[in-house]
């Protein structure tokens, strides 16, 4: 006699930027992909109000078996309550016990607001989520980074955010055993979920969006170049964008050069500033406070410029140069 | 008016963090605590609302009696109430929002103020778990906070923008750095605050769904191998730049 094991449902939440998957979604893909690898756990996603073909093909060559189009005229302006509500119907509906978001800005309010209605337990901004026999374990950074924290979730149905790596989202980088079963994903299920959302009203509207599309931001980009008090003064990092310009890359700041007036906020890395997780991140007169590597110690490259060699940046980087930054950085900028 | 804005008390950014023994908690001696950073613009927000609209400002906390250094320096800062939700009970999140929330039910204030993460625990999910626990709208991560009408416009951060969002009170907001710039306590009102009453009130208790497994020192530091500031240097660095 055949028993059925019992199954568990895991979904991924999709984000759309313009109706179509984001970075930080497809890296989530990949990422639960190879998280997921056990047959017990079905792999599902969802988008919100997404354009459909697109979509479809980035999800197919992974392990995801369902992909929801949530669609409903209450979500064509974001709104955290009807998001999550939405989400709850489809849970409830499909017997979703694991939800994992990917950390952004809108996932991090989203998140801790559906675990909430569903009584299910949250971790938020894990660094690795992995399998210790068959329990489900999440590594966090705490306390500024400085410590690592090993948690679990103890209640039935589990929500999670996923710090995803900035890294090429690339098909290859799912386990290569698999790769054969995963590219052949023609099981992948398309399902238009239309929720009912009764008596929901959304209370706040977005009412202008302003995208700063002229530079690349430092949360998606793959490499970030940034500069601290040793730029000496603000018309100095011209010489970083130069060089963010020619890698392709984003400029960032350390919170001494924003304090000071020199670089907005937005490019702000660290404790109070924004974690990022590029390739590669350039420190260029940063001393490396640990507030500082607290913002980017899951990138996967540091490289570290400093006329210090003391600067305690030099023990958290991968590859370094003790030299005057404004001296090396023309140079540099010519040789590139 | 009525504003309620929730602290958090914190290790020092720069306070050398050790774990216990048990694995599961820090070593407390010898660190400096203060309110966290981003509750700071929290309070400052609070105190230039009351200015302009004649609010009524209530600071809450969680924590234990130790928590009465940081509610002195808020009430020192201009809140007219301090409240302590005694429990020494650390970093449940989830509790923490319940027993806000419970108080807020209570309250009802018009605006609840807080800051968009403890830069302890760094959750960030305590706004979104009291929004979904008063069904009262929620905007995050503001940087401007405007009144025009009887509407709240509010700027937000997003990746790569910003957003303006319009809602109305009563509404929760969690604040982000740049908000405003926070003022700094003055001496006779520190002494005046020392002899205000803080109000102790009762924790409720919640089922744990989270725990705690291990903690340890995160090893920040990687194998850095130096080269020399030459041009043959140089050209090792682009070369593993551009890899």
């Amino acid at each position: 006699m055949l028993r059925e094991k019992y199954m568990k449902n895991v979904l991924l939440y999709l984000e759309t930027e313009e109706g179509y998957l984001s970075k930080s979604s497809k890296e989530l893909i990949v990422t639960a992909s190879n998280i997921f690898k056990n047959e017990e756990y079905n792999l599902m996603a969802c988008t919100i109000n997404a354009k459909e073909t697109n979509n479809i093909k980035e999800i197919a060559p992974y392990r995801i078996k369902k992909y929801f189009r949530i669609q409903h005229q209450l979500l064509e302006n974001y709104s955290i309550k009807s998001i999550s509500y939405s989400i709850r119907e489809l849970c409830v509906s499909e017997n979703i016990d694991i939800i994992i978001f990917a950390t952004t800005a809108k996932e991090m309010e989203l998140a801790p607001y559906i675990a909430t209605i569903l009584n299910a337990g949250y971790l938020a901004d894990c660094v690795s989520l992995e399998f210790k026999t068959n329990l489900l374990i999440a590594k966090r950074h705490i306390y500024g980074g400085k410590i690592l924290a090993q948690m679990q979730i103890k209640t039935e149905k589990q929500v999670y955010s996923l710090r995803v790596n900035s890294t090429r989202v690339d098909p290859t980088r799912v386990d290569s055993t698999e790769k054969q079963e995963v590219n052949n994903n023609i099981n992948l299920e398309n399902i238009n979920f239309i929720p009912q959302l009764s008596d929901i009203k959304n209370d706040s509207i977005v009412v202008e969006t302003k995208l700063d599309k002229s530079r690349l931001n430092i949360s998606d980009a793959n490499i970030v170049v940034s500069g601290g008090k040793g730029m000496q003064e603000a018309n100095n990092f011209k010489h970083i964008e130069i060089l963010a310009e020619k890698l392709n890359g984003a400029v960032g700041a350390s919170r001494a050069v924003v304090d000071a007036g020199w670089r907005p906020q937005s490019e702000q890395v660290g404790q109070t500033g924004k974690t990022i997780s590029p390739n590669i991140y350039i420190a260029l007169g940063i001393s490396g406070a640990i507030q500082h590597v607290a913002g980017i110690s899951t990138s996967k490259k540091i490289i570290a410029i400093n006329k210090d060699e003391n600067a305690p940046i030099f023990s958290m980087c991968d590859y370094g140069i003790v030299a005057d930054i404004l001296e090396i950085l023309p140079k540099i900028n010519k040789m590139i | 008016m009525k504003i309620l804005v929730c602290i958090s008390r914190v290790p020092d950014t720069t306070a050398s963090i050790i774990p216990n023994e048990d694995k599961h908690s820090i070593d407390e001696n010898g660190i400096k605590y203060i309110i966290n950073p981003y509750d700071e613009y929290a309070i400052e927000e609070a105190l230039l609302i009351a200015a302009k609209f004649d609010a009524s400002i209530t600071a809450l906390t969680v924590g234990g009696g130790q928590n009465q250094d940081v509610m002195r320096t808020a009430l020192a800062l201009g809140v007219h109430n301090a409240v302590i939700v005694k429990s020494e009970l650390k970093n449940d999140s989830y509790a923490i929002a319940y027993n806000i929330a419970e108080y807020a039910k209570k309250m009802n204030p018009d605006l609840i103020i807080l800051g968009r993460q403890s830069v302890d625990f760094d959750s960030m999910q305590i706004p979104a778990s009291i929004s979904a626990m008063l069904d009262i709208p929620l905007v995050s991560v503001v940087s401007k906070i405007d009144f025009v009408d009887n509407k709240l416009m509010l700027q937000r951060d997003i990746e790569n923008g910003i957003e303006v969002i319009q809602t109305k009170l009563p509404c929760i907001i969690s604040t982000q750095k740049g908000l405003n710039i926070p003022r700094y306590p003055k001496l006779p009102n520190i002494l005046k605050a020392k002899k205000k009453i803080i109000e102790i009130i009762e924790f409720k208790l919640t089922e744990n769904k989270t725990e705690i497994l291990d903690f340890e020192i995160l090893n920040q530091s990687r194998n850095g191998t130096m080269f020399p500031n030459t041009d043959k240097g140089i050209e090792e660095l682009i070369r593993v730049i551009k890899n």
